[in-house]
């Protein structure tokens, strides 16, 4: 095998099975089909500096953590708090697919459907980033690499972290993705059964190449999060969506998919009127799943 | 007076735009209007008529940075062609010219035969939130604040 390249045999296997036509307005297609009624204008701008929308309440904040995770994604705050998670959610509830997935997919927020491959590369592509960037500050954090392999994907499989660090002194082998591809076998084996557990990788062999393409994949995941680092945290509804919410949301604010809006929004109950808080990223929300819960009716949002 | 930022934008979304502001000033108005008749030709071939890509180009407001509050919005009336008129004097405030924006934007879209599929009728809620902009002193919270949004840099990013 060439260095540089990996075979790895994967099911193409679309992870989330249903796609969903939508409020979301990168879905014409679906206005297409006869959907238009989700988009239909039905705000009406009332006097008194009164907006008026129509929607549906999801699901109230149960809790908003306060790690800036992109900033150190590497750090055992993260970690744990994804360790936490997993725990407490093996399975992601609104999506089927389990917590594990569901963690990731927020955090290069990408909702739609993934093949295994593409979806195994850029959760490992995001991670050999950060773990490269927090190890290029502290050499020795690549520590970091033995929790998260242990903690997360429950293995007490030792991995040569000391041939890792070598690799980083070596000229044209900077990257942690390079090291990695040195010995993918128990890396790549372990995160896919965190990300698909039971999946069947014996009946399609795709190449999962250490190509300039993966490289720029991965650092476009991270300048998603980057780009969010400053204002977003990670909040979970009690409903059991994961998502990213505004820094200051609180528990108790609610999220709620308004007709008109291509992304759900948070409202804080003001009396009975409502205070904008601002709008979210939830996991299970952005393809138009809202639309499945709508009934006949549509409550009334006064957002003051 | 408005102008792209010197600082870029990490955000994905807006990548091809920021490409373009990356340039310099020079280039700035050259590729500019080669973008801006890029997305015209989208937006057409895609059938919308021009008054929303007027709009969608007035959102570019939030991205830009500007010496008055108020020319997020006015300084690109020239280009987007909305049915504003500025006025700098007191008398309207820089909340009152968001909102008369939002309104014009709601009675433009309640008027369209079918939803539009570039610009959603909420976008402005983008812009808006007492979370992703706690100083906003824009009486209303969903009031969209293209001030605040062009200072930073991650709001847009989802």
């Amino acid at each position: 095998m060439p260095h540089g390249s990996l075979t790895i045999r994967l099911l193409p296997c679309p992870v989330m099975s249903k796609v969903y036509d939508g409020w979301a307005m990168s879905q014409p297609a679906a206005a297409d089909r006869g959907l238009a009624r989700y988009y239909a204008s039905a705000s009406v701008f009332a006097l008194g500096n009164k907006l008026t929308v129509f929607g549906i309440r999801i699901s109230p904040i149960l809790r908003r953590e306060n790690i800036p995770f992109a900033r150190c994604a590497g750090s055992p705050k993260l970690i744990s708090y994804l360790r936490d998670y997993v725990a407490r959610n093996r399975v992601y509830k609104p999506t089927g697919t389990t917590g594990f997935q569901a963690f990731f997919r927020v955090l290069i927020q990408q909702s739609g459907p993934m093949r295994a491959n593409e979806l195994l590369a850029r959760v490992q592509g995001i991670w050999d980033r950060f773990i490269h960037e927090e190890a290029a500050k502290r050499p020795a954090d690549t520590k970091v690499y033995r929790v998260f392999l242990k903690w997360i994907l429950g293995t007490r499989r030792s991995y040569d972290y000391s041939r890792l660090r070598q690799l980083h002194s070596v000229p044209g082998c900077e990257t942690m993705w390079q090291s990695l591809l040195s010995k993918p076998e128990d890396f790549l084996r372990y995160l896919l059964e965190a990300l698909l557990p039971g999946h069947d990788a014996s009946s399609t062999i795709f190449t999962l190449a250490n190509s300039d393409a993966n490289m720029l994949l991965a650092i476009s995941d991270l300048a998603a999060v980057r780009a969010a680092e400053g204002m977003w945290r990670f909040a979970e509804t009690e409903s059991g969506h994961l998502g990213l919410a505004p820094k200051f949301t609180e528990p108790g604010d609610v999220v709620c998919v308004i007709r008109g809006s291509s992304h759900p929004v948070i409202l804080r109950p003001a009396g009975d009127k409502f205070v904008h808080v601002g709008v979210c990223w939830m996991l299970g929300l952005m393809d138009g799943e809202g639309a499945e819960s709508l009934g006949e009716s549509l409550e009334k949002f006064e957002i003051v | 007076m408005i102008r792209a930022p010197e600082s870029l934008s990490d955000s994905v979304h807006d990548s091809a735009t920021w490409r373009y502001f990356a340039s310099g000033t020079w280039d700035l108005t050259f590729a500019y209007l080669g973008y801006i008749i890029n997305r015209f030709d989208l937006i057409a071939g895609r059938g919308d008529d021009s008054l929303e890509s007027g709009w969608w180009l007035s959102t570019m407001g939030a991205r830009l940075q500007a010496t008055h509050h108020k020319d997020h919005i006015y300084g690109l009336l020239g280009l987007s062609g909305i049915s504003l008129h500025p006025n700098y004097s007191d008398s309207v405030s820089t909340a009152d010219v968001y909102s008369q924006y939002v309104k014009a934007w709601l009675d433009v879209s309640k008027t369209r035969p079918t939803p539009s599929t570039s610009l959603p009728e909420l976008f402005f809620l983008q812009f808006a939130g007492i979370c992703l902009f706690p100083d906003q002193d824009l009486h209303a919270s969903w009031v969209p604040n293209y001030p605040a949004s062009a200072m930073s840099s991650d709001v847009k990013s989802i």
